[in-house]
């Protein structure tokens, strides 16, 4: 075989090997934190709507922010009244669709107390900008 | 077509090795997020690997195009 045979095949290897990595990699880490919501602390459900949040806490409580105490692993059911949106938290990395006509299911455990911007990653609207959420961690 | 000389391949390995780590300090090493939650240090993780190695690919890439473009231009 010659040199950039060599050479070929090593790239083709070594892309391979890369990707699945990659695809194997996140697979683990989603699996993880669909488990997750077996363990929640508390359950929240997040009703999304042009253009505003509204979080219901289990004692029926409704609010526009969202406040959850660190350490607490918390499970929010995302409904949507309208159209798609998205719920992305941006400090923490996290972001699920909010789909109409099904409730998705977001796991996290927040660990550093302080205060986070919640907003709408999808577009929604002329008012998807203003579309905003605090969270509170305690 | 000449044979590469040893200055050759590592002037090749010099543009590779310092658009890597431009890339690398550009990119704050792939440290997207403080640890906020457990969640996100996973996901900051997963980040930081396909940052990582994109940034080696891309450098290789970019690197061998710069050095080639160079080492094989038309001299008048």
């Amino acid at each position: 075989m010659t040199r950039v045979r060599y050479v070929e095949w090593g790239t083709i290897i070594g892309a391979a090997i890369l990707f699945a990595y990659i695809g194997i990699a996140s697979w683990f880490t989603v699996s993880q934190f669909e488990a997750q919501a077996q363990e929640a602390d508390i359950t929240i459900e997040v009703r999304a709507r042009q253009f505003a949040w509204e979080f219901i806490y289990p004692d029926g409580t409704r609010s526009a922010e969202l406040r959850v105490k660190a350490g607490q692993t918390v499970k929010l059911e995302l409904i949507s009244e309208d159209v798609i949106h998205s719920l992305y938290i941006r400090d923490f990395g996290l972001k699920k669709d909010v789909v109409p006509g099904q409730v998705n299911v977001l796991t996290f455990t927040p660990m550093k107390p302080g205060e986070y911007v919640i907003q709408c990653a999808e577009f929604c609207g002329s008012g998807h900008s203003n579309m905003l959420a605090k969270l509170i961690v305690e | 077509m000449e044979k590469l000389s040893a200055g050759d391949y590592a002037a090749w390995a010099g543009i590779i090795i310092a658009l890597f780590a431009a890339l690398l300090a550009l990119g704050n090493f792939g440290q997207l997020f403080e640890p906020v939650s457990p969640e996100t240090v996973r996901i900051n993780q997963l980040y930081q690997f396909i940052y990582v190695s994109g940034s080696a690919v891309g450098a290789i890439f970019l690197g061998s195009l710069i050095w080639m473009s160079i080492k094989f231009r038309e001299r008048g």
